[in-house]
């Protein structure tokens, strides 16, 4: 099945099985190097891309359904300015993920980010989220989709804090 | 315009797969294989030029198994395609069929025995009394999904390797002997890895190899996706100690089974690690070891994070804690009463009173005697675990003194040797094989500035492979706990030499071998106590973890933010391995204190971290249900056998 | 493609009349909702799909929320993120927990109510929580050349065991119904990985209404994945009527006839999940009586 996408900002025709995930897609066939697990579908968080802005596992996600998808991984998603808000927190806070689970917890916390400022952009004119309690419960459980042992939710909390916090003061100085 | 892109990333790459056993045990009596055109390569035993087997030190197993069965997924053959696909499809139309055997253990010929001092006289020392408890360590659940890729491509009559490993010269050997291919002509090209349970260390080699076979039969590049995985030993642990009720242990002998699976690798040094554990740091008039090894139809287990020092001194932790509850001491008082200055026979340490300021600083930080006495009243709950009441807690504290390294009774592994030249221009080469990036290479780089008194950035590692000198494989934290005394040598050589011969001087060291009449197992110069607390979730069964805190002493640290992260890190992931669940609560805190004194280079913590964790945790985990736990990890289904009293 | 594997086709039907004259030309077709279920099977890629793919996302008529007074329906391709999003004010605080408990929101982005209650041999949380809010399900069969539409008690779209039975090998779950009324009293409880570890997982939910001092319409439901889904009409009428507060010795008498049953009726139920359904159930009759006395 011919296959037309943007993957990282090129776009591909892929001739590729319909229903091979997009995992595959990406390490075997564009030999893409930040993805390196293949779980079979059993969650294990490390397969994280955004497709259409959005963060999905991509060991889900089947070829017939990235038709006209713009797809980012983590190779493109780590030029960004975002990444730097959650770079400049690991630096900040001291912890960092192993390399196995790096990349997919970036893109996770940069999901609970967007997450985050999207909810603030409801309150567009109003001091931004300098005094908004985070939901923990909530944040955790996104961070639980990673199954890696080598971090507890405690050091990814702070980093998701410091993270935010980076974010709104970048917008802050954008907006004034 | 979009850009086409073909199924392949290469024109002419083969993707390779490995078939393996369905079976534990038995003889392959037939292999069918499916029609493949010439698009398809496949390797077996016969395409071995050389010979049949990856060598790990003294002994061995084989490459491909054409007919005695040792392992469910032992490797059979591998067929090369043109994409993962087709050779997917083509490994399920494999048809092996088995005469199936039933399973038996082997034993290895004679136990590895260790003792001192005679446990007749301390068995029967008036008014003694007796403890015995056999402990389990089993494997832990954790799933690895990373996949990894391995190329080989004969350009030239040179074969290039490239993969992740943590012994690339074990991969050139392996490659070497398999394929018949001449060394020189072999060329390893090391990738970035991440090994926290030395998965890297054997598979690579088997791997490469038949990479290499691929390569040479088809004569074109070849690249295997794999998941590279470890699995722990199996370890027992009887022990029977003496001891009278002023809490003085006088004689403990220890009988030991290590179940390493299909083949015993590395057991003669695993025996020592497991030694250096078992030995108490605690005064002791006589002891006795017997470690034995078996083999079962499982896969080969050996490095595991390390050689079995951390479930060794875990044990030994956890058991004098028992003892220390059944003479109704609290177990700091207890150890600051009992504890062996120097360390123990196999361990040389710093003075017990190091160790004794670390332990009081723990115990005061997390109110541990406080909290333990009041946990231990527990025991008098008539309904113990109630839904009703739905918690039950527990505190306790272990330590351990960290090694690293292999044993000064190692003599297989050949001296791993780094070199350091020092060029015109104040420019350094630091030749080794060990992984050059990452926070073990900053901590060379400053100690070759401090010696040298030279700029980092003048500081470069060799790069071409063919000249790479062998350090030995990047185990037991090597990189942090022998290398660093290692590098300062060098320079301390090249010191002597510049400015009186012309450069280049270069000079080569080896593993520092202890000196002296009597030499330790294992030198030490850190101790890590760890105070743990937590409570057992009377509905979910799991032992949640409220808090830990751990202190290390250890020579002042090059970067002491570095051994913070590290030391958290193993916190995290021992705790999570032990079966223990971390909560998010405000309350809930892993605070870490270095206390760092003195300029030597430290041994190295991960293990010690490891041990004392698992040790306090499991400690804890008996306190809070009442009764002994003697399996490890700790499960659900653990825990539901204490509370029926089928430990 | 690849030699061996033929890429499957993939049809995407945009109403349910398209739909069935798909489905009668090719009854074998897989039906595709969210695909996480059916993606992560062990040997999923690369396999054959010899009657294709009928991908159910582009048929708008299953993406509908509509509700009256009485009762809201939901439609098959509804995710759980949008069911979520969309029913904060209206769906009973336990469903609402339960599509929490459905993973992250990157996972509750895919997986579909019609997905989740129509994996043929694993019953996961939703079906339990359905169950015991008296959800029905539309189901259209497909047989022999005819459509039939049936409304089935979401309880009794599963054997003992879990296992789906649509009734029909050809079948299309499009919507579901859950009323607008219910107990306030609700209790739901996951332990163990539903998805990474099916075998170690167990799902307990509980749903009763509080009249003055007593119980009345208690619905009880505790599954574990691929080993049983258990609707004890006993213990429920054991329940209902029951004064409060329950007498501990009542509680436990009560706890342990469910594993009683539990242990008769499904024989591969681990001691362990056992143990943990009891005490969660135990846990729940607790919390009965505490907020009785309060």
């Amino acid at each position: 099945m011919k296959i037309e996408c943007t993957i990282d900002g090129k776009a591909l025709t892929l001739s590729v099985n319909s229903n091979k995930p997009l995992s595959l897609i990406l390490m075997e066939d564009l030999e893409n190097q930040s993805l390196t697990s293949y779980c079979r579908g059993n969650a294990c968080g490390n397969c994280i891309v955004m497709v259409n802005d959005e963060a999905v596992l991509s060991c889900l996600v089947p070829a017939f359904r990235i038709r006209g998808a713009k797809i980012r991984t983590f190779e493109n998603y780590q030029r960004s300015r975002q990444y730097r808000d959650i770079e400049r927190a690991y630096k900040a806070t001291g912890s960092r993920p192993c390399p196995a689970c790096f990349n997919a917890r970036s893109m996770i916390i940069e999901s609970i980010l967007q997450d985050l400022s999207s909810s603030n952009k409801q309150h567009a004119t109003a001091p931004l989220a300098k005094d908004v309690k985070l939901d923990k419960e909530k944040i955790i459980r996104e961070l639980s989709l990673n199954t890696c042992q080598c971090m507890d939710m405690a050091e990814l909390i702070q980093i998701v804090e410091v993270a935010l916090g980076y974010r709104n003061r970048r917008r802050r100085v954008r907006r004034s | 315009m979009t850009e086409k892109r073909p199924p392949i990333p290469q024109l002419g790459t083969l993707t390779g797969l490995i078939v393996r056993t369905t079976v534990e045990r038995g003889k392959i009596r037939h292999i069918t294989l499916p029609t493949l055109d010439n698009r398809f390569t496949v390797v077996g035993t016969r395409d071995i030029g050389g010979t049949n087997r990856v060598k790990a030190l003294v002994n061995s197993l084989p490459l491909f198994t054409s007919s005695t069965v040792s392992y469910k997924g032992q490797p059979v053959l591998a067929i090369f395609g043109p994409d993962s696909e087709s050779i997917e499809l083509a490994a399920r139309e494999v048809v092996i069929e088995y005469d199936e055997d039933e399973e038996q253990n082997d034993r290895s010929a004679t136990p590895y025995t260790w003792a001192f001092g005679s446990l007749e006289e301390a068995s029967s020392v008036e008014g003694v009394l007796s403890i015995e408890r056999t402990y389990r360590y089993g494997e832990v659940d954790t799933v690895n999904n990373t996949l990894s890729r391995i190329t080989a491509e004969l350009i030239g009559g040179d074969l290039h390797i490239t993969l992740p490993t943590q012994w690339p010269h074990h991969v050139r050997e392996t490659v070497a002997e398999v394929t018949g291919h001449p060394k020189k002509r072999i060329n390893i090209h090391c990738q970035n890895f991440h090994a926290p349970h030395d998965e890297m260390l054997l598979t690579p080699s088997h791997l490469g190899a038949v990479a290499a076979l691929g390569a040479l039969k088809s004569g074109t590049e070849v690249q295997i996706f794999s998941v590279f995985s470890s699995r722990r030993p199996d370890v027992k642990i009887h022990r029977k100690s003496w001891y009278t009720p002023d809490g003085r242990v006088h004689g403990e002998r220890i009988e030991a089974e290590v179940d390493q699976g299909a083949a015993l690798l590395f057991s003669d040094e695993m025996a020592n690690h497991l030694i250096a554990g078992l030995t108490p740091i605690y005064d002791l008039t006589a002891l006795s070891i017997s470690i034995t090894f078996i083999t079962s139809a499982k896969e080969p287990a050996h490095f595991n994070g390390d050689l079995g020092y951390s479930d060794a001194q875990a044990c030994t932790e956890t058991h004098y804690n028992t003892i220390t509850r059944l003479v109704g001491y609290n177990p700091l008082i207890w150890r600051l009463k009992f504890i062996c200055d120097g360390g123990s026979h196999a361990i040389k340490t710093e003075k017990g009173a190091k160790l004794k300021e670390v332990l009081e600083e723990v115990s005061q930080r997390s109110g541990f005697l406080r909290k333990s006495a009041a946990y231990e009243m527990q025991g008098q709950m008539k309904v113990k675990l109630s839904t009703f009441l739905n918690y039950s807690r527990g505190a306790a504290i272990a330590c351990a003194p960290g090694i690293s390294g292999f044993s000064s009774e190692c003599r297989q592994m050949v001296q791993q040797a780094v070199q350091i030249t020092l060029n015109p221009n104040n420019k350094v080469e630091v030749n080794t094989s060990l992984p050059t990036t990452g926070s073990s290479a900053e901590v060379w780089k400053e100690i070759i500035k401090s010696e040298l008194a030279i700029d980092k950035g003048d500081i470069t590692f060799a790069e071409d492979c063919s000249k790479v000198i062998d350090s030995g494989p990047v185990v037991l934290s090597v990189a942090i706990g022998r290398m660093p005394q290692q590098i300062k040598r060098a320079c301390a050589l090249i010191k002597e030499k510049r400015f009186v011969q012309p450069l280049p001087i270069s000079e080569s060291v080896l593993t520092p071998r202890q000196s002296g009449s009597t030499v330790a197992l294992f030198t030490s110069n850190t101790w890590v106590a760890i105070a743990l607390e937590l409570q057992i979730d009377a509905i979910m069964l799991q032992p949640v973890i409220r808090s830990v805190w751990a202190t290390i002493s250890m020579p002042k640290a090059l970067n002491e933010q570095i051994v913070r992260n590290k030391a958290h890190r193993s916190i995290v992931r021992a705790l999570r391995e032990a079966g223990g669940v971390l909560t998010y609560t405000s309350s809930f805190t892993i605070d870490i204190k270095i206390i760092g004194e003195g300029e030597q280079l430290p041994s190295s913590i991960s293990s010690a971290v490891r041990a004392a964790v698992n040790s306090a945790f499991q400690s804890a985990v008996e306190q809070a249900l009442g009764t002994a736990v003697t399996r490890f990890p700790i499960d659900g289904s653990v825990l539901l056998s204490a509370i029926k009293g089928k430990s | 493609m690849y030699e061996g594997v033929r890429s499957p086709l993939v049809y995407t039907p945009r109403s349910i009349g398209e739909f069935s004259t798909i489905i009668f030309r090719h009854p074998q077709a897989i039906l595709w909702a969210g695909g996480t279920h059916l993606m992560a099977s062990p040997d999923y890629y690369p396999s054959e799909a010899r009657d294709g793919i009928i991908d159910l996302a582009f048929m708008d008529e299953l993406k509908r929320i509509t509700r009256n007074d009485r009762y809201v329906e939901i439609g098959a391709m509804v995710t759980a993120r949008q069911l979520l999003s969309a029913g904060r004010l209206l769906l009973p605080p336990i469903l609402q927990q339960t599509l929490r408990s459905m993973g992250t929101q990157i996972v509750r982005r895919q997986v579909t109510v019609g997905g989740s209650l129509c994996i043929s041999d694993a019953r996961l949380s939703l079906s339990t929580t359905l169950a015991i809010l008296s959800a029905s399900a539309e189901v259209k069969r497909y047989d022999q050349g005819k459509v039939t539409t049936v409304w089935i008690p979401v309880a009794k779209l599963y054997d003992k065991e879990g296992k789906l039975n649509l009734g029909s090998k050809s079948a299309l779950l499009t919507r579901i119904r859950i009323g607008l009324e219910f107990g306030d009293f609700q209790r739901f409880v996951v332990f163990g990985d539903p998805i990474r570890k099916s075998d170690e997982c167990g799902i307990v939910a509980l749903h009763a209404k509080r009249e003055q001092n007593g119980l009345s319409k208690v619905q009880f439901c505790v599954t574990f994945p691929r080993k049983a889904f258990h609707i004890s009409k006993d213990l429920e009428s054991k329940l209902s009527g029951s004064a409060l507060p329950i007498h501990p010795e009542k509680v436990n008498m009560l706890s342990h006839e469910l594993v009683a049953e539990l242990t008769k009726m499904h024989s591969t139920i681990s001691d362990l999940q056992l143990e943990r359904a009891r005490r969660i159930f135990e846990s729940f009759l607790h919390d009965l009586n505490s907020q009785s006395l309060s």
